[in-house]
């Protein structure tokens, strides 16, 4: 049960380190 | 005392976080290179973000207390492995970009031409899957833990250091001499990071030897081993709590392994783990001898009694070599003279196994100590809970107050047991606050 915190813990980090890597993305190729 | 444990593992979710987008930051510091397509750019995104992920890989391994500490060694070793998994997908994604987006972009893969900056990236990727495939499958590919372990780091820096190869050969966000600095001192971060595990960490370890004082036969091919420190005052630990035992040199041993420290916090001239023959290292214990000097890394772990000092009631759930750090905390409270109450629920195979038997019988006339054997295959006298321990055991054993801080649970033992536990707590409504496991093994 605390393993599942951290397997979804991991998938969540993974889901905003995805977001924040569209954003630079957007940022850099707009330029 | 919870609501810190909050806070902190909350600020250490946010560092990583920090820490793992730092590379965009600092692309984006300064003058910027030219913008180029859409998804080229988030391409390059995944591929730094994803190193930056791999090493923090060592920051999480490296046993730093203050991270462990609000949620456990078992889950920050777990996180350290399910989150290899997301960066490696970001890691594929970042080539598999490249290559739907401008096929010629291919012609990469063949490494007896292609340039530097991709034989190093292409390497760093098939060793990458090499180290996580090994780490997800070592006892299905049979590779034993010590031999397992060195290949481990090797590989580990290997794929760091030619990812880090690639970004500098690759070189369109080194284009100033402001960024060079700040990706230098990021480099020289990690190898400094490297040379106080490697390095640093042994020779202070050294500094402080432990000498095995006995070696000691249990019940259940189980061994008490026993040390004391030689020349210093040796450890504070809460009991429950385990730390790494290295033999030979502290410096080069691969021969470090976690246990459980089974002997009384309030003795802190000489430490007891008792040890199951489970594997190749844990066969050897019985062979140590006296005088023999070992170092220990620790303590380690949020499993302790003591991190819960309101609570009245104590329910210790132990199966098999799970006993060890319940051992711990019941000698600990004898020797306090702590008379709350504590259930002890402990499963075993058979009777003639049951590690500390006669000692835990003892400690009923010491503590206010209700004990609860269950054993599979039980002798023909036995009049006792007989099988596995399961909800319906619980509900008869358990307190029937069960608002949240009623009681404090510990579980340890197989995975499945814990498992069935723990599911069978969250079907009886006691709050996931109130009970506490860790898996004793590790990797």
């Amino acid at each position: 049960m605390r393993q599942q915190f951290s397997t979804w813990l991991a998938i969540a980090m993974g889901m905003i380190i995805l977001a924040l890597a569209i954003i630079f993305a957007l940022i850099q190729s707009t330029k | 005392m919870r609501g810190k444990y909050i806070l902190q593992g909350t600020f250490w979710i946010l560092v990583y976080l920090f820490l793992v987008c730092a590379p965009l930051l600092l692309l984006l510091i300064g003058e910027k290179p030219e913008g180029r397509e859409f998804w080229r750019e988030l391409s390059v995104a995944l591929g730094f973000t994803g190193l930056a992920m791999l090493s923090l890989q060592f920051v999480l391994t490296a046993r730093f207390k203050r991270i462990k500490a609000p949620y456990g060694a078992d889950i920050v070793y777990h996180f350290h492995r399910q989150v290899s998994l997301v960066a490696l997908m970001l890691i594929l994604v970042h080539p598999l970009l490249l290559f739907i987006f401008s096929p010629a972009t291919l012609r990469l893969l063949n490494l007896f031409t292609a340039p530097w900056r991709a034989r190093a990236g292409v390497t760093a990727v098939v060793l990458l899957f090499v180290l996580i495939s090994t780490s997800l499958w070592r006892t299905r590919f049979k590779i034993e833990y010590t031999r397992w372990r060195i290949w481990h780091g090797i590989l580990s820096v290997c794929v760091v250091a030619l990812a880090v190869v690639h970004v500098i050969l690759a070189r369109h966000y080194l284009n100033t001499p402001l960024k060079q600095i700040l990706w230098i001192t990021y480099g020289l971060f990690w190898l400094g990071l490297l040379f106080y595990i490697r390095i640093l960490k042994p020779i202070l370890l050294m500094k402080r030897p432990y000498e095995i004082e006995s070696v000691n036969q249990e019940r259940g091919n189980a061994w008490s081993l026993t040390i004391k420190p030689a020349g210093h005052a040796g450890i504070k630990f809460m009991p429950g709590q385990f730390a790494w035992i290295t033999i030979g040199d502290a410096l080069f041993s691969e021969q470090e392994h976690p246990f459980s420290i089974s002997s009384s916090a309030s003795q802190r001239e000489r430490l007891t783990f008792t040890i199951k023959e489970l594997g190749d290292f844990t066969r050897q214990i019985k062979y140590m001898k006296p005088g023999q000097k070992v170092y220990v890394d620790g303590p380690f772990g949020h499993f302790s009694i003591d991190r819960h000092p309101h609570a009245e009631v104590f329910i210790l759930i132990a199966g098999g070599v799970g006993i060890t750090p319940m051992m711990s905390m019941l000698r600990t409270l004898a020797q306090r003279g702590d008379k709350r109450a504590v259930t002890l629920i402990y499963a075993n195979r058979d009777w003639e196994s049951v590690i500390f038997r006669e000692e835990i019988e003892q400690l009923k006339d010491s503590l206010n100590l209700k004990l609860v054997h269950v054993i599979e295959k039980p002798p023909e006298y036995w009049i006792g809970e007989i099988g596995f321990i399961n909800q319906s055991i619980l509900e008869h054993y358990l307190p029937e107050a069960r608002y949240k801080n009623a009681f404090e649970v510990f579980i340890c033992g197989p995975p499945t047991m814990m498992k069935v536990v723990e599911k069978a707590l969250v079907n009886m409504d006691i709050h996931f606050g109130d009970f506490h496991s860790e898996q004793f093994r590790l990797v």
